[in-house]
């Protein structure tokens, strides 16, 4: 009894930390999305009123084109951002796995990791730029005209999304890389020997032994669409017209520029609720490993 | 089930060369033993048969067919790795289906054959089971089924039992040569365990240094190694080896050193051999004693450590200056710091060449 009591001492430290920075702001956030301006408690009213408004979620973009609202982005964002990633990190993985060089070529593409996302917003703008940029250019090869792709509401949302790829896919390679290494040898050769085909092993030994990396790379990247922020707000600023706009930079928006804390709030809760559906698989794997 | 034919095979890496000019002849069902210490070229040689190694000269046949050129998949062979390389994420029944899957054989084919490989192998409550599982002795069992169920021309061990406990792998050591017996199999097994060699080959291949020493039933080799490597690889504990000289007295030819004095049987009295520097080779369980005489087959050693093993006492022991080991009777006192006189099988004992090792008969 007393050394269960002494070995529970030890857990305040951590838990009172825990308390101040996550449980505390989450409570409270959550707390304040029940309340109006004026401070009475409305409960859901709040997320009534959010979800009817044009720049969370807009009806009208669906028949004229952009900008849907920012939930809608959000999940486009995904829609295409996460196929693309896990795809070619993986190809990108396996490619340079037995090139020669390889961990430079490597080195170079994880480089767009390790820039800091303001950055590789900048580098966005600039890419796409209709008289700097290389993107317009290889284009005009096509007969395309150059233009700002960023500027247009056509366009913009899905050159940011397109560049993002190009920002996280170093992230996904590495992972597979490392994961790639796991799988020992002998699999392959005892595959080989059973008959199977280089495509047969692919498909049969190597996708499947990475299944926890990919559960892992879809699950972080699932994340980072939702919280994306600093690539739009550099390049963008949520714009043209908001055909950018996302989630996180409306609560933002919300929070700073109208200082709307009870909107901000709402939308940080929906991200937040969204967030711990999409890290569900991760943590559900990681807890059947521990037992 | 066909015969495996090596001939002049050479595997180099870079400038290292792994295998030289390896001949052998493995018979149709027959289970050949490759042994030898670690990167002697054995494993090397078994990837070779199974195409996993590209050979750098040489032809391999399997039955009659060339194999050199074949992919691994077309060879008609089954292989078992020593950290048995089963698929995780497949249930047992897969990982022993799997070969036979992708070769397309029909469902009902492929369900008859599982059944029975693990009925064999008495596995058949696991098969729903993935391997993480299992317990060592099962997985090695799963990896045999997988083997199994192929019905391939040519089983390819490497090394299967090195991951297990002692006492597992002498059970399955037993179950191996049973499953032989029933399969009838030709059978390649590689090993650098000398026990495993001698207790499953029909023939035992001795490698070193990325030469064969020698190839022959595991009774020929302990009793007539070819040479000083074979002698000193094959028994536990290893063979007793004595720099010595050859003389003659009065017509009988004698060993002798330092030590001992002994003369040689009569099958040796007239042999071959241009020099008089020999080395003596006497193996522990051919020393007996302790004995009272003089003869000329008794030599004086000092006793420096005893171990009994319950059914003999292994004593180390100094003999002018050479270390010894016997095997003796555990029904007696020895004591650690005795001179006790010790009989040689003199029947039993080898010579060698010391230059070139090789036995002088």
């Amino acid at each position: 009894m007393k050394q269960k009591l002494s070995r529970s001492l030890f857990l305040i430290p951590a838990l009172a930390l825990l308390s101040i920075f996550v449980v505390y702001p989450v409570v409270n956030t959550l707390y304040l999305s029940f309340l109006s301006p004026e401070g009475k408690f409305v409960f859901l009213s709040n997320y009534a009123d959010l979800l009817t408004r044009r720049e969370i979620i807009n009806p009208r973009g669906f028949a004229r084109g952009f900008a849907f609202g920012a939930l809608p982005h959000n999940l486009l964002w995904t829609l295409i951002h996460l196929p693309l990633t896990v795809f070619f990190g993986l190809l990108l993985a396996v490619i340079l796995r037995h090139v020669k060089g390889g961990v430079i070529i490597k080195s170079v593409i994880f480089l767009g990791m390790v820039t800091p996302m303001i950055i590789g917003g900048v580098l966005l703008r600039f890419i796409f730029d209709g008289r700097a940029g290389i993107v317009p250019v290889v284009l005009s090869i096509f007969n395309v005209a150059p233009r700002t792709l960023t500027a247009h509401p056509d366009t913009a949302l899905i050159a940011l999304i397109l560049g993002s790829v190009w920002i996280w896919a170093g992230f996904s390679m590495v992972l597979y890389s490392a994961g790639l290494e796991t799988i020992p040898k002998e699999l392959y050769e005892a595959a080989q020997i059973d008959g199977a085909t280089p495509r047969h092993i692919f498909f049969k030994i190597t996708i499947p032994m990475l299944k926890p990396i990919t559960t892992v790379v879809v699950t972080m990247t699932l994340l980072w669409n939702l919280r994306i922020f600093d690539i739009v707000y550099a390049a963008t600023m949520g714009g043209p017209g908001g055909a950018t706009n996302v989630l996180a930079l409306q609560m933002f928006f919300y929070a700073f520029r109208r200082l709307e804390f009870n909107s901000a709030a709402v939308v940080a809760t929906i991200l937040m609720l969204l967030a711990m559906v999409a890290a569900t698989p991760m943590i559900r794997s990681a807890w059947r490993e521990s037992r | 089930m066909a015969e495996v034919l090596l001939k002049g095979v050479t595997k180099k890496f870079g400038n290292f060369v792994a295998v030289d000019k390896l001949d052998l002849t493995i018979n149709d069902g027959e289970f050949t033993v490759l042994v030898g210490p670690s990167g002697c070229g054995k494993t090397t040689t078994l990837r070779m048969i199974a195409g996993l190694e590209e050979i750098t000269s040489g032809d391999i046949y399997i039955g009659d067919r060339l194999v050199n050129d074949i992919p691994p998949k077309d060879r008609d062979i089954a292989m078992v790795f020593q950290n048995y390389a089963l698929y995780p994420h497949m249930d047992v029944y897969n990982n022993m289906a799997f070969g036979l899957k992708l070769r397309k054989t029909p469902k009902q084919e492929i369900n008859r054959r599982v059944k029975e490989a693990a009925e064999l192998l008495g596995i058949t409550e696991k098969l729903k089971s993935k391997p993480r599982q299992l317990s060592g002795g099962q997985r090695q069992r799963v990896a045999l089924g997988r083997a199994i169920v192929r019905e391939p021309k040519v089983f390819l061990f490497d090394e299967p039992l090195s991951n297990l406990d002692a006492k597992l792998r002498v059970a399955m050591r037993a179950e191996l040569q049973e499953l032989h017996q029933k399969l009838k199999t030709t059978s390649i097994y590689v090993t650098h365990d000398q026990v495993e060699a001698m207790t499953l080959g029909q023939r035992v291949a001795v490698m070193n240094k990325a030469v064969l020493h020698q190839y022959d039933p595991p009774q020929q080799l302990y009793d007539y190694p070819i040479d000083q490597f074979v002698a000193g690889f094959i028994g536990s504990p290893a063979m007793n080896f004595f720099n010595a000289r050859l003389t003659s007295e009065s017509g009988i030819l004698y060993v002798e050193n330092r030590g001992f004095k002994l003369a040689l049987p009569d099958r040796n009295q007239r042999i071959e051999y241009d020099s008089e520097d020999v080395v003596l080779g006497i193996r522990p369980e051919d020393l007996h004693g302790p004995v009272d005489s003089d003869d000329n087959d008794v030599i004086a050693v000092r006793v420096k450590v005893v171990e009994p093993l319950g059914d003999e006492i292994q004593i180390y022991a100094d003999c002018s200056g050479q270390e010894l080991v016997a095997s003796l009777n555990p029904r007696q006192q020895i004591r650690v710091g005795d001179t006790i006189k010790l009989r040689v099988a003199m029947d039993y004992m080898h010579l060698f060449d010391p230059h070139s090792g090789r036995t002088i008969r």
